[in-house]
């Protein structure tokens, strides 16, 4: 048994899929909270440090791109893992335009949400 | 009059010689009966001779202006009707002089008359069209050719593009053309402003990119509810419930494949696709989606021929679209099932990926449209895979092309069908393995 499950952060303004998200992540033993948009984000980032945050760029009060500009400025210490899931026409561009060198398409598969999870944590090392 | 009120050049001298035989044969009459002497005829016939040529004089020159004048009117008609037309018309000869024009046609120049008729050659100085092709359509419609819609840009002074539709046909009044290839020395050319329907056209095409992203949202959430109710089972599911998910999982994914595609055509209708070019392996990727492919259809047996690896320069995603499509439609349209065979090969200069299937096809009438926008090769034949909106090939025939590639088709009906398209390989694509390739998932 690991002693403390790995803490995911995801971002999305549309509960229903932030309720599946946390049902899909939870489901292979990592502990998800949520949050609808970048502005509430940030409020809980600043006590609590998640290894991945899953970010939807399209949000209102604070979207993606105005997320990421302030979680990069406000940082202290290790940056958690991001990965971009966005409906947008091109989602490899969008995550590229915030730094951030994985992805997500929405529509997607759960499987590639946990794989890519996964990957994510791999390589963080 | 009324006998004249058409009149032509014959019923003119008819009448004419009418008058002329009346007036000989009972002015002589009378004047044999007036009197026998010699000298008084001959004073009375030189009297009456002047007097016939004044009346005659004078009568023709009545009808003729007469004639002359319907000429006149008939042609001024004519021209109020051009002048009046809100297309612009011009007229031009084989040393690309314009010969005639209506106002519109001024107006769509921003030329004045006189400039546009007097200075040869202005008309190619001034306007630029665009796409650019050569023979233009004016250069094709001198050589004798009839063109319908021709649809393109226009360029000229003092104006931005404007989107035209043109039409041109030679000037055949010539009795015997000018050389033996059937062209005549002029042509007419019709100039129609497509501005409007090309501003509806791209609201179109707005609103369905919006409709089309409003729609993902959604079906994200059902997609990942579906696959998490697939995943958790829950107790007591029994086979009726496993197959409605089953069911709901296959619908939620054709309704995401429609809302790409409609996302996908506006994105090409708009001008807004732009292709992300990676350096990655081919075969691979076709591999990979053979056997995915097989997964959803247990009835056909899907293969990939062996063969070397074949780098591309590409947009990985967009020609995984393509092939998707192709085998997509390869197994709609084997609907008895049956080998699906891929190939994956490299040709000088190209690699070339063909899908071959062992079912329906496509009649020999069907074959030229099919890479059409909207066209569905079994419409309105009632087969049960007669749906679709009809973009799966124009979408893929876009795609390819804008990778400078090819895509084609050889059908027989009953026998089955085999969709090919090529990628030219690009300096890139040969350069050795280090920079540039990228997995599925990173940007």
């Amino acid at each position: 048994m690991k002693p403390e499950p790995t803490e995911i952060l995801v971002i999305d303004d549309d509960r229903d899929l932030r309720d599946a998200m946390s049902f899909i992540l939870e489901g292979e033993g990592f502990q998800v909270r949520t949050a609808e948009n970048g502005r509430i984000a940030l409020e809980l980032l600043a006590s609590y440090h998640p290894a991945v945050i899953l970010l939807d760029m399209r949000m209102p009060v604070m979207d993606g791109w105005q997320f990421m500009e302030e979680y990069k400025r406000r940082l202290r210490g290790e940056a958690a893992k991001i990965i971009v899931f966005t409906a947008a026409e091109n989602a490899g561009k969008r995550a590229q335009e915030v730094g951030v060198p994985l992805y997500l398409s929405k529509p997607f598969d759960i499987d590639d949400v946990v794989k890519l999870v996964k990957r994510s944590l791999g390589e963080k090392r | 009059m009324r006998l004249l009120k058409g009149l032509t050049p014959l019923r003119i001298a008819g009448f004419y010689a009418l008058v002329a035989f009346l007036w000989i044969y009972f002015s002589d009459s009378a004047v044999s009966l007036m009197t026998s002497d010699p000298e008084t005829i001959t004073r009375i016939q030189t009297f009456k001779g002047t007097f016939y040529v004044l009346a005659t004089s004078l009568m023709l020159y009545a009808l003729i202006e007469r004639y002359f004048r319907q000429i006149r009117a008939s042609e001024h008609r004519l021209k109020t009707l051009l002048e009046c037309l809100p297309e612009a018309i011009i007229v031009v000869n084989r040393e690309d002089q314009v010969v005639e024009l209506n106002r519109s046609a001024t107006l769509l120049f921003g030329l004045g008359r006189n400039e546009i008729l007097t200075r040869t050659s202005l008309l190619r100085k001034s306007i630029a069209l665009r796409p650019a092709q050569d023979p233009d359509p004016i250069a094709r419609a001198l050589a004798g050719e009839t063109i319908y819609n021709w649809e393109g840009q226009i360029r000229a002074p003092g104006n931005d593009d404007l989107p035209i539709s043109i039409s041109a046909s030679p000037v055949r009044d010539e009795p015997v053309p000018h050389e033996k290839d059937g062209s005549t020395g002029r042509a007419i050319i019709v100039f129609r402003s497509i501005a409007e329907i090309k501003r509806l056209e791209r609201m179109r095409d707005e609103f369905l990119s919006t409709a089309a992203h409003e729609l993902k949202s959604p079906m994200t959430t059902i997609k990942a509810y579906v696959q998490l109710l697939k995943k958790w089972r829950p107790a007591g599911i029994g086979e009726r419930e496993l197959k409605a998910l089953s069911v709901l999982s296959y619908q939620t994914d054709r309704m995401n494949k429609l809302i790409q595609d409609l996302l996908e055509f506006s994105r090409l209708q708009l001008g807004r696709l732009q292709l992300n070019k990676t350096r990655f392996e081919l075969r691979s990727l076709v591999s990979e989606l053979v056997a995915q492919m097989q997964g959803i259809s247990p009835t056909h047996r899907l293969s990939l021929a062996d063969g070397p690896p074949e780098w591309v320069f590409a947009d990985r995603d967009r020609v995984e679209q393509v092939l998707l499509n192709l085998v997509d439609n390869a197994i709609k349209f084997s609907p008895q099932g049956g080998a699906i065979e891929v190939t994956v090969s490299g040709r000088e200069g190209e690699v070339c990926v063909a899908v071959k299937d062992q079912g329906i096809g496509i009649p020999p009438e069907r074959q030229l449209q099919l890479f059409d926008r909207y066209y569905r090769a079994h419409a309105g034949t009632g087969h049960a895979y007669s749906t679709g909106m009809g973009m799966g090939l124009f979408i893929s025939r876009e795609l390819i092309t804008r990778h400078g590639g090819r895509i084609w088709c050889q059908s027989r009906e009953n026998a089955g069908s085999t969709f090919q398209f090529s990628i030219p390989i690009s300096p890139e694509a040969a350069r050795p393995a280090g920079g540039g390739e990228r997995s599925a998932h990173e940007a």
